[in-house]
């Protein structure tokens, strides 16, 4: 009898232990934000989209952050969710031109997809080059949002230097600035910035970015990070 | 015997069993007052209002604490670095790069992290307005004034609704629902940013005369404070009218957030008139009780319960339960009563701005013109012939707190250079130039990284309470929170006739807030500009839970806290600027010369030092003009429309 008892009790405890938590978010979301597939560079972890899943109670957005070169990633459950852009946030304005759409992804395993946007403007042909301690930068700033309605003006272009890949306005060592109203031209802009002294002596290499601040928008568009070899 | 007492005890009992159901069901509670009860008592409704008075929103509740207002949340005035935060929980202050879109949040009643969005308290706000029919057995004036009060209450709730997000849903009934299955008739969508200002001011106008016109009771709404705030909100609003076109990506088409331009002359020209109305009472004046010495007299303002500058405050009472903890948190060390204090210490940013008597702005002269240190006998004398709000605002190294001078210098150096410094407060070490042992760092700091002592070189005077036991845990302060005071009133006066075009009116009211500053020489009214009025306000209203809002009115809070980083020559810059970066706080340190035997031996030179624990700059953004609303609020009432930029 006692044997029985002994043994009651055992299945209990094995069945009290089944498991009865969800599976945590499998799949993976990844992709870039791009302009007729050119990703579009921005400050690293300060822009977002937000995706949207119903049927699951509350409402919250999942917000997916953009990474510096354009790329993010989201780790999320299968499903279909709604992509919203939310106002102003981005150098860009949604693939249609105004803000409101929201487009319908399914996700069933991991997969990976560009995000098209419309940005005010592209950082096209930028070269780096080092003399004399000195960078010079050029490039070309090619205007896509051309409605005088929507478009921009640019308020400034920024040369950006550090001794770390994680480069932007607020993440720098040094910086050099052009007001919007000093550019003289968008189909060559030249920009120069001075390496610190004292970086010749830890570093071997340095990294360096072009940032364009536009009016009335918070969030600025860059070009992609170069590695210059000292 | 025995039988008689068995029959008395069940004939008991039978007759206790048959008293009627309805009354033992129904009997009146004996431990809660019933509503109708209430409403027949004067002195009882007193008691329902002393709660919502007490529930009155004040300046930046926020998200890491519990929910708690302006003197007993110290940390909160280190957010915009108008001061350093010397508290290692709280250096976070000064490592944040982005402003979080719920700024100024706090945990709502139901346990969310959002904005201020306070219906519960509009609710039983608006449960006690209509209730007024109710208190009909009540002296008529008793009721009159309960139901201003009331009102005057709600006003203040959303004015301060509309000062964090814009527009947001005018309710003035009480809303029940009807367990039908369906709220979508609770649901209403935000007004407009100009209707919630328009309905703030015509409630504070329709009530004005049904308060006391004097200042006998000023933790009470009474008429100076219905015309404070209303010459305050009315300034808000023309600020953003006028100033909002220079955000356009702030407004939102259907004008829950911006105010159209047209309305700016309407909305100065109330609040220039209210403020006026508010002057000719005569009931209210400047501070001027210890004229001689004119930054006492400054930091008096504030403790000073009998100050006729006091319009509408937070009261506390010693051994009441109600105590602020201001003076316990902030107490140099060198008065300390406790092993704390120092904690909220006011940045160089500043500090450098207050002017010169002769209305001039000049940066500490802490160089000679040949870049050498400028050398002082007395610590003080750099800070010589400032403007005495200064004084009356920051402790500044050499000033006394409680009859205690403050030692506060962060090393000795020797003519060459070399620099003694210690790790303990009032460190002594033996020194190799003498053999002799010294003193090698202040008393009260500062000590980079070294919690409470101040790291800036700065100590806050302003709201301390110099009375015995202030700093003691166990008795604290009955320093009282000034939410209206005369001083601002005139400040906003000068501004509403500023920009209005009456730049004489506007100098006359500035000088005499500056003329108890300590200035001699009047500002002319072609000195007046938007600067000047900025910058007044900055001074004057330093540590009063003005900055982040002024700012944010102005349109120039993306300016100032653009997040790029400042530097030493940034600091004490453009100091008379109004868009003047200011993102991170900074510190100037005294040292003392150690130079046995020599002439400059013990004389003060100063450095310019960035804390290490300031390691960001701020950036506010273009959708922190107004606050993120709660996901949950909106899925909970679809028809609320999201702020932009976020």
């Amino acid at each position: 009898m006692k044997k029985y008892i002994a043994g009651l009790l055992l299945l209990l405890t094995i069945a009290a232990c089944k498991k009865d938590n969800y599976d945590a978010p499998n799949v993976t979301f990844n992709g870039r934000i791009t302009y007729q597939g050119e990703p579009i560079g921005v400050a690293s972890q300060q822009v977002y989209f937000e995706l949207w899943q119903t049927g699951f109670g509350k409402l919250t957005p999942i917000n997916v952050n953009i990474n510096q070169d354009g790329n993010f990633s989201a780790l999320l459950f299968s499903g279909t969710y709604k992509m919203d852009l939310p106002v102003g946030q981005g150098p860009y304005l949604p693939a249609s031109g105004h803000y409101g759409d929201t487009s319908t992804i399914t996700i069933t395993g991991s997969n990976t997809m560009n995000i098209e946007v419309l940005p005010y403007f592209m950082i096209r042909d930028d070269n780096y080059s080092l003399a004399d301690s000195v960078i010079t930068a050029t490039f070309r700033l090619d205007s896509i949002v051309k409605d005088p309605a929507l478009a921009k003006a640019i308020s400034e272009v920024s040369l950006y230097e550090s001794t770390l890949d994680l480069l932007d306005a607020q993440n720098n060592k040094v910086a050099t600035t052009l007001s919007g109203a000093n550019i003289t031209g968008l189909q060559q802009i030249t920009l120069t910035l001075k390496v610190p002294p004292d970086q010749y002596v830890s570093q071997s290499y340095i990294f360096a970015r072009i940032g364009v601040r536009l009016a009335g928008i918070d969030d600025m568009l860059y070009a992609a990070v170069v590695k210059i070899n000292l | 015997m025995k039988k008689l007492a068995y029959m008395l005890l069940a004939g008991t009992v039978l007759w206790q069993a048959c008293k009627s159901d309805a009354d033992f069901l129904q009997r009146p509670p004996s431990n809660i007052l019933e509503e109708d009860q209430v409403w027949q008592h004067s002195d009882l409704i007193l008691s329902v209002l002393a709660d919502l008075y007490d529930r009155y929103p004040d300046y930046n509740t926020n998200g890491n604490s519990t929910v708690s207002p302006s003197l007993e949340n110290w940390s909160e005035f280190a957010q915009f670095d108008e001061a350093f935060a010397s508290e290692a929980g709280q250096y976070g202050r000064h490592k944040w790069q982005n402003l979080d879109y719920n700024y100024p949040g706090q945990i709502t009643s139901h346990d969310h992290f959002s904005t201020y969005w306070d219906y519960t308290y509009i609710r039983d706000l608006n449960q006690f307005i209509a209730n007024d029919s109710s208190a009909l057995a009540i002296p008529a004036a008793d009721r009159t004034r309960y139901m201003a009060e009331a009102r005057f209450l709600r006003a203040a709730a959303y004015f301060e609704e509309v000062k964090r997000v814009g527009g947001v849903p005018i309710i003035t009934n009480v809303l029940t629902y009807d367990y039908s299955g369906d709220p979508s008739y609770l649901q209403h969508p935000r007004n407009k940013e100009s209707e919630v200002y328009d309905f703030v001011l015509n409630e504070l106008e329709g009530i004005k005369d049904s308060l006391p016109a004097n200042a006998d009771d000023k933790s009470r709404a009474s008429k100076g404070a219905v015309l404070a705030m209303e010459s305050r909100a009315a300034l808000y609003a023309a600020s953003i009218a006028k100033y909002g076109s220079t955000k356009p990506a702030t407004l939102l088409p259907g004008g829950e957030t911006g105010i159209p331009a047209s309305m700016a002359t309407a909305y100065y020209t109330k609040a220039l008139k209210a403020a006026q109305e508010l002057i000719a009472m005569n009931v209210y004046a400047l501070y001027t009780k210890k004229s001689d010495n004119l930054a006492d007299n400054f930091a008096s303002v504030f403790y000073d319960k009998s100050s006729p500058e006091t319009i509408f405050a937070k009261d506390y009472k010693l051994k009441s339960g109600k105590v602020e903890g201001w003076t316990l948190a902030n107490s140099p060390r060198t008065s300390q009563e406790e092993q704390q204090g120092s904690r909220l210490d006011p940045s160089l940013n500043l500090v450098a701005i207050f002017e010169k008597l002769d209305n001039t702005f000049a940066p500490p002269a802490i160089t000679n013109s040949d870049g050498s240190p400028k050398l002082y006998d007395n610590p003080m004398d750099l800070f010589a012939d400032r403007d005495a709000r200064l004084q009356g605002t920051v402790i500044i190294p050499g000033a006394s707190f409680k009859g205690f001078t403050t030692d506060i210098f962060a090393g000795l150096q020797t003519p060459a250079g070399k620099v003694y410094s210690g790790a303990d407060f009032g460190q002594i070490i033996t020194l190799a130039e003498d053999g002799k042992p010294h003193q090698v760092v202040g008393v009260d700091g500062p000590i980079d990284n070294k919690e409470l002592g101040t790291q800036t070189g700065f100590l806050i005077r302003k709201y301390m309470d110099p009375s015995i036991g202030s700093g003691r845990i166990g008795t604290q302060s009955e320093v009282w929170w000034i939410r209206f005071r005369y001083a601002e009133v005139l400040l906003n006066a000068a501004e509403a006739a500023f920009e209005l075009g009456d730049a004489a009116t506007a100098a006359g009211y500035l000088n005499q807030v500056r003329r108890r500053a300590g200035f001699t020489t009047d500002l002319l009214p072609a000195q007046i500009t938007f600067d000047r009025i900025v910058h007044e306000r900055k001074v004057e209203l330093a540590f009063e839970g003005h900055e982040f809002y002024d700012m944010k009115r102005w349109r120039i809070a993306d300016i100032a806290w653009n997040g790029l980083r400042m530097t030493a020559a940034d600091v004490v810059s453009n100091l008379d600027k109004a868009t003047r970066i200011n993102t991170m706080v900074w510190a100037l340190w005294p040292y003392k010369v150690l130079n046995p035997g020599g002439a400059t031996d013990g004389k003060w030179l100063f450095k310019i030092v960035l804390p290490s624990n300031v390691t960001e700059a701020h950036r506010f953004q273009l959708g922190n003009y107004y606050s993120a609303i709660a996901q949950d609020i909106i899925n909970n009432n679809p028809k609320i429309i999201k702020n932009p930029n976020q």
